[in-house]
């Protein structure tokens, strides 16, 4: 039987199914505040007051909106935010497991609360997330600053300040253990002592692959079965946020705290080693001016690498640890070079233009696969 | 042809640059950016357009040249052979004149490509130890030629770690550094 969790296989079954149904086009605000209209008059609020809806910029997979809402039950306006899926992008997550994670984890790390969730789309149009409000910033509020999407950001004077959080935060999901009385009927939890949590990964990647595939890239498949050749026992699977990186967290201006993690879309029970290949891939990271490689752009590697150890309790295992970055770089390569291509050239995402920005960088990720399968170097 | 493809790109850029993008709303976050894209494309255009032919046959020549290594040493059970066969016989009817444009080509390469992807997946099912050995090495060094192509065509996009490293275009697209 192929190990597939079952509600990921049903998400790409629907893109899929949809996919015909474009070409999609951004929703102006005045079509985000009549969907949300739709979701709470179902929802049985009276006297609904919507103010201040805003796009939010940044992001590359999903349609943002901030507003503030007040209504019989809850006359004090308050603020929160709109995720929802276009038709396709590039990468297909649920909301419903988005929601049930986040608020699973709300007393282990700082996450925005879920205020509602729309999984299909029934009265929003299109799959989504409502969360409250966070105040905070992805970056430093320094005009110099640039960047897409989190790459290439950097943290100038909040470095320090961030850095040790970063770790600790990190170590908090990896260490998390009590889920049994949490709703997650949305995830599969891999068996311990089993290779089972690098298989559900690379089944569910091998899926979109197929499904997203523009034309035949041979190290993709290579490394296919590269990986489920060499797929290693997880002696004890844990929380994998799965996009934990610079760009998505929030912290305070000016005392640097973080006040909430981001982007849980990917979120699954899995092998740590995971997480930790995603934070040390060089496209998330930069160099400081002594010309020393940063971590997300906070910490050398090697820091990065003990300080996790000590907060953890855990061990890393280079050969594993080499695994999951070969892993990563192969999902990232099926996200640019599938999956975005697909979606832009279906014209189903908000943001055709990002994405196939984006998947342009795919041989970067081919690239850092061969580097990693002949044992060469590490990604970063 | 004139006016030319350059020109109107470029015209185009300014367009956008000095026209559209000054006239949007500075409230519309979503419209600068796509303005900020659609500029950046244009831009990685103008580097690429010219050239798009060479680099599509080189692509296509990376690929075949893997294929004819790959069933020269083939060895294996019958998925193996039966996947070799239908790479053979796709290098024998490539037609002697190739099409002119990169479509025309890319869609040869894509052909082969697939057959090249069945093979690899035929290997580990029923290839023998030796050629799987074989192919691993011959898709990686396909892999590492064919990618850092890739990555010198795209160097515009700026997202490359270590763009810095990368050579140029007109180098890549005649240089045996990057034949496979």
């Amino acid at each position: 039987m192929l190990l597939i969790e079952p509600r990921v296989q049903y998400i790409s079954e629907r893109k899929a199914a949809k996919r015909k149904d474009g070409p999609y086009y951004p929703r102006t605000d005045e079509e985000a505040e009549a969907a949300l209209l739709r979701l709470f008059s179902a929802r049985g609020f009276k006297n609904i007051q919507i103010s201040g809806l805003k796009r939010m910029t940044g992001g590359a997979s999903k349609e943002q909106f901030a507003f503030w809402l007040a209504h019989d039950q809850a006359p004090e306006p308050k603020r929160y935010i709109l995720r929802m899926d276009p038709l396709e992008g590039i990468n297909e997550t649920c909301r419903l497991r988005e929601a049930q994670i986040l608020r699973a984890v709300a007393d282990v790390v700082p996450v925005p609360p879920v205020f509602d969730v729309d999984p299909e789309g029934e009265y929003l149009g299109q799959p989504g997330l409502l969360i409250e409000f966070v105040p905070g910033v992805t970056k430093p509020t320094d005009p110099s600053i640039t960047g897409v999407s989190g790459i290439g950001s950097n943290y100038g004077r909040y470095t320090d300040l961030i850095a040790p959080q970063f770790v600790e935060n990190l170590a908090k999901i990896h260490s998390w253990t009590d889920w049994s009385n949490k709703d997650l009927s949305t995830y599969v939890i891999p068996r311990a002592n089993t290779n089972e949590a690098a298989l559900y990964q690379l089944n569910d990647w091998a899926l979109t692959w197929a499904q997203d595939k523009v034309e035949p890239v041979p190290m993709v498949t290579l490394v296919e079965n590269w990986l489920r050749e060499n797929a290693p026992v997880c002696e004890a699977p844990c929380l994998v946020h799965c996009d934990y990186r610079l760009g998505n967290f929030m912290f305070e201006e000016p005392s640097g705290k973080i006040t909430t993690i981001l982007d849980w879309e990917l979120a699954h029970f899995g092998d740590f080693h995971e997480d930790i290949a995603w934070i040390l891939q060089k496209l998330f990271g930069g160099w400081n001016d002594k010309g020393e490689f940063l971590v997300c752009n906070l910490m050398p590697r090697d820091k990065f690498l003990a300080d996790y150890q000590r907060l953890s309790g855990r061990t890393i295992n280079p050969e594993t640890l080499r695994y999951y970055e070969v892993m990563n770089a192969w999902k990232c390569a099926i996200m640019d070079l599938g999956s975005a291509i697909m979606a832009g050239q279906n014209s189903n995402s908000h943001q055709d233009l990002l994405i196939t920005w984006l998947g342009s960088a795919g041989a970067v990720f081919l690239d850092q696969m061969v580097e990693l399968i002949r044992g060469q170097k590490h990604a970063a | 042809m004139l006016p030319d493809i350059d020109n109107r790109i470029n015209n185009l850029i300014k367009a956008v640059e000095k026209t559209i993008a000054p006239a949007i709303d500075p409230e519309n976050g979503l419209a600068q950016e796509q303005a900020a894209l659609v500029v950046g494309h244009l831009k990685m255009l103008n580097t690429q357009w010219d050239k798009a032919y060479l680099f599509e046959r080189g692509s296509f020549d990376n690929m075949k040249s893997l294929a004819g290594q790959l069933v020269a040493i083939v060895d294996g059970g019958q998925q193996t052979l039966k996947a070799k066969d239908a790479l053979t016989t796709a290098l024998g009817d490539i037609p002697v004149e190739l099409p002119l444009t990169p479509s025309g080509i890319n869609k040869y390469t894509i052909a082969i490509g697939n057959l090249v992807d069945n093979l690899i997946n035929a290997c580990y099912v029923d290839g023998s130890a030796a050629f799987k050995a074989a192919l691993s090495e011959l898709v990686l060094n396909y892999g590492e030629k064919q990618a850092t192509r890739e990555r010198i065509w795209f160097n515009a996009n700026g997202l490359d770690p270590d763009k810095a490293k990368l050579g140029s275009i007109d180098d890549m697209l005649v240089s045996d550094a990057y034949r496979v």
